[in-house]
């Protein structure tokens, strides 16, 4: 072996080497134990959680994807992010089902989903996508910290603190607070906090039409938790939401709010107790068609409907609202994509997509085929969908609640005070 | 569940299903389709694969002499369980021909130009550099037909961070292969990557995500400038694009694009989700509609066969979670053109599953009591392991199963007589051949379907 100074040097470094690491064990470092403590409270129960019997059966059904790409086609939150940071439905089927599932990979594409279910309705496998998103988060938040995603923390916060979105209690309905109803009317926390004078209408129809009904001190319905990722068995607004329901005696919960619709006619922990307790959940436009009123709406009125995805492609809801429209008089302008192919409003403030600039982009789409269509009223069934609107440049363009525009088109039998 | 009353009934909306409905408001009498999620037939590239000589699917040169009518005596000799030749027992093949011709004068009528001719095969480069050979394709697609490349000039542009297409490649690939089929080489051939406007910095672009951007006339415009900047001086006869020129404005961009660069534009066939092909289940839906062809967007649940008039219980408004809402519609006819695997006509289940007809192995997932055969026997059970071969150049089994048919598209029960005067089948369902390896996808589909109308 010839020595030159090169090897030396390598050789005197391994020799360090060796030395340092032997004697390293000896001599204690400040700190090395909480180091020790901090990696096996991360990694040693490597916090992966069982998976339930719904998510296994979402995984199983995904394995069926063919990848044909038909979901990233349609899915709204690729056709406008142009950074291509977002590769769309498929790409998170793909990640959770390839391969044993790694959620904490998928975390950032499974958090721009703003879960309207296009790809679920275009699939030709028909795999649930919106539902194993779903899935996928709970299961993001379960083994990856929460703090991990900032721009989340602060909604959680919010929401431990008032049990809405907003961070502070709202006691603006109080006053329709009674301790016994037949049905009991949940605005929702957008509702509530953001289009009041919209929730203000409906409230003053459902008068009106002599509706014996009551609102609860609410919470978050759970439905911002779900599209977080938080569980709804053990959530403490939800218990008392359930709790308050109950006591007034109500045979009947209808939601201003599509999100409310869909989670308290599905999801845990109320599809158990409102069924003991014999209680239905109806979305508001559901309600009205049940009942016997007037409307007249101005002549020649031409509106149009964006149907929520809340309300229809996720639950069907695509005539009832209709109905109501044609009721008061007014020609419905069909948008280009509409019913089962209707376009996201973005939801900006509906499941949280990490990207607020994709979700706008979304929005002023859907708003440029409005004005394309022509209408002076656009109208829509979801305070979420009114909010983000009603946001947008809209030129213009009135934008009502299909309840709230109701209330102001009732006849002088059914007047509405507003 | 309200009750309607048709004179033909069309389940599946795939190129068999809406062929199927068209041809049958031809005929005449009151049509309905449902058509709910798409199928195999949105996927296809936009290139008509009808007939291949069964002896040469696999070979590169281009036979010298064999038209359309001349491959179905061929088939109708090797291939006994081929719809075609099923279909040879009461047509001849100048009638199958006629039928190929209905569908692209749907297309033609539905406002998508198609190219080709019924005595050739044209040579179409795709996106993974080799050559498709077909008689007919959409008319962008079929504008490059390599039939003599030493006069052309060709200039492949690419789309910078649409990755699922490289033009350098396929200029190189293109090349070589044309050597090898036509002896000579393209005059010319240069490839070059243009980006859209707006998706600089895209590096994951889908076919839709292009041709939705390119629809936007401000951004074609940008685009056909850079284009025009980087292909100045080459005198390039010809330009080719990935087939993701527009989605709506199609005709607009494409038309758009030739006028300003002054040369021929054609589109090169790319993967899924394939633009082409959503153009023409768009398309088909919509001269649908215009003819008076009811369309139901929805699924069919189950088909109930009485004497003479046999209905099918639809539910409609479709959704995630929601409650279906159930309707049932008679029909003197049904026509059953639910596809195979992807369109969902056919299943694979495992004892136990919940899918129609028990479970076990291939399963027809509507009525469940049509048997799934292979070469002319029912397939009974099994796992997927039974219809499949170990080596990927082997025909594979699963691909050719399906429902059995008389020559009337009546599907036969294990016995070989027909499940019901009235119902008829159409397209990928009907077993018999492989609709890739056979290329015979479109054609077989829109034979059938014609067929399973017009009678
Ligand atoms: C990826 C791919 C690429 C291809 N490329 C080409 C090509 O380039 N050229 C070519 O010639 N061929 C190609 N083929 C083959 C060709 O596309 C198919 O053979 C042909 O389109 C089949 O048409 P179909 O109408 O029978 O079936 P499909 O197109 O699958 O249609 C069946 C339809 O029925 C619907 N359906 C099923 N069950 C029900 C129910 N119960 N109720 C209501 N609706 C129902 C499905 O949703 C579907 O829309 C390709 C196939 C694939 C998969």
């Amino acid at each position: 072996m010839r020595l030159d100074s090169k090897s030396l040097e390598a050789i005197g470094n391994l020799a360090y080497r060796f030395w340092a690491h032997v004697f390293r064990r000896a001599v204690r470092k400040p700190g090395q134990g909480e180091e020790l403590a901090a990696f096996r409270k991360n990694y040693l129960p490597d916090k992966l959680e069982p998976l339930t019997g719904s998510e296994r059966a979402l995984l199983l059904d995904s394995q069926r994807c063919v990848n044909c790409g038909t979901c990233t086609s349609v899915c709204p939150v690729v056709d406008s992010a142009r950074d291509g940071f977002y590769r769309g439905p498929g790409s998170i089927t793909a990640a959770l089902t390839r391969s044993f599932p790694d959620f904490g990979a998928a975390r950032d594409a499974v958090y721009n989903c703003t879960q309207c279910a296009r790809c679920a309705i275009e699939c030709p496998r028909g795999i649930d996508i919106p539902g194993l998103i779903l899935a996928a988060r709970h299961k993001t938040v379960q083994v990856a910290d929460i703090g991990m995603m900032k721009s989340y923390n602060t909604i959680v916060e919010k929401l431990a603190v008032s049990g809405n979105i907003y961070g502070k209690p709202c006691d603006r309905f109080s006053s329709y607070i009674k301790p016994r109803a037949d049905v009991v009317f949940f605005a929702g926390c957008v509702g509530r906090n953001e289009t009041v004078s919209d929730t203000i209408l409906t409230i003053g129809l459902l008068e009106a039409l002599k509706v014996d009904f009551t609102m609860i001190e609410e919470y978050c319905c759970g439905g911002f938790h779900r599209s977080i990722g938080i569980d709804l068995k053990t959530n403490e607004g939800v218990r008392k939401n359930i709790d308050a329901i109950i006591a007034t005696g109500a045979k009947k919960v209808v939601t201003g709010c599509p999100h409310g619709f869909e989670v308290m006619k599905s999801c845990e922990p109320y599809g158990t107790e409102f069924k003991e307790n014999n209680i239905t959940v109806e979305h508001i436009t559901e309600f009205l068609r049940g009942l016997e009123f007037e409307a007249a709406a101005e002549d020649g009125l031409r509106a149009a409907y964006h149907d929520p995805c809340f309300l229809g492609r996720r639950n069907g809801v695509y005539d009832i609202p209709r109905e109501l429209i044609k009721k008061a008089g007014v020609e419905i302008v069909e948008l280009p994509d509409t019913r089962e192919e209707s376009l996201c409003c973005g939801s900006k403030i509906g499941t949280f997509v990490l990207d607020s600039g994709v979700s706008d982009a979304i929005a002023e789409k859907r708003m440029k085929q409005v004005r394309e269509s022509g209408v002076g009223l656009l109208l829509t069934a979801c305070p979420g969908c009114l909010s983000v609107f009603e946001n947008t440049e809209h030129d213009g363009i009135e934008i009502e609640s299909v309840a709230g525009f109701l209330a102001k088109r009732c006849s002088d039998k059914n007047k509405v005070e507003w | 569940m309200s009750d309607m009353e048709y004179s033909t009934l069309v389940i599946g909306g795939g190129i068999a299903g809406y062929t199927a409905a068209l041809s049958a408001r031809e005929a005449g009498g009151e049509v309905a389709i449902v058509a709910g999620r798409p199928g195999a037939s949105s996927m296809s590239s936009g290139i008509f694969h009808t007939d291949a000589d069964p002896g040469r699917v696999r070979d590169i040169a281009l036979p010298e002499k064999n038209s359309f009518t001349e491959n179905m005596n061929l088939i109708s000799i090797a291939e006994p369980y081929h719809p075609y030749s099923i279909l040879a027992g009461a047509h001849s093949p100048q009638e199958m021909l006629r039928a190929i011709d209905c569908f692209l004068k749907y297309l033609a009528e539905a406002g998508l130009e198609t190219g080709g001719a019924a005595d050739r095969y044209m040579l179409l480069m795709n996106n993974l550099g080799t050559m498709n050979r077909a008689r007919f394709a959409l008319k962008s697609i079929a504008d490059g037909d390599v039939a003599s490349p030493g006069k052309m000039k060709l200039a492949i542009i690419g789309i910078k961070g649409f990755a699922d297409y490289d033009p350098g490649f396929i200029a190189a690939s293109g090349d070589a292969l044309a050597r090898r089929i036509s002896g000579e080489g393209f005059a010319k051939i240069d490839a070059f990557e243009v980006a859209v406007k707006g998706y600089e910095n895209s590096d994951n672009m889908t076919t839709t995500q292009v041709a939705e951007a390119l629809d936007e006339h401000e951004i074609t415009g940008a685009f056909a400038e850079t284009v025009k900047r980087n292909i100045a001086g080459g005198e390039y006869t010809h330009t080719a694009f990935p087939a993701v020129l527009g989605l709506k404005h199609h005709r607009e961009v494409i038309s758009g694009l030739a006028e300003y660069l002054g040369i021929a534009v054609f589109e090169i066939a790319t993967l899924q989700p394939s633009v082409p092909g959503i153009r023409i289940m768009n398309a088909l839906r919509s001269l649908a509609t215009r003819k008076g062809i009811t369309v139901i967007k929805g699924t069919a649940e189950a088909v109930d066969t009485g004497d003479d008039v046999i209905a099918a219980t639809i539910s409609g408004g479709s959704s995630v979670y929601g409650t279906p809402q159930k309707s049932r519609i008679a029909a003197g006819k049904v026509i059953v053109a639910t596809g195979r695997f992807i369109g969902g006509g056919i299943e694979h289940g495992n004892a136990g599953d919940d899918i129609k007809g028990g479970g076990a192995g291939l399963v027809e997932t509507l009525t469940g009591i049509i048997p799934i055969c292979y070469k002319g026997h029912p397939v009974k059970g099994g796992t997927m392991m039974n219809f499949v071969t170990p080596t990927v150049a082997e025909p594979q089994p699963v691909f050719s199963c399906g429902v059995m048919v008389d020559a009337k598209l009546r599907p036969l029960d294990a016995n070989g007589t027909p499940v019901h005067e009235n119902l008829r089948c159409a397209g990928s369902i009907i077993g018999g051949y492989d609709p890739c390896r056979g290329k015979c996808g479109t054609g077989a589909a829109a034979v059938t379907g014609y067929f399973a109308g017009m009678e």
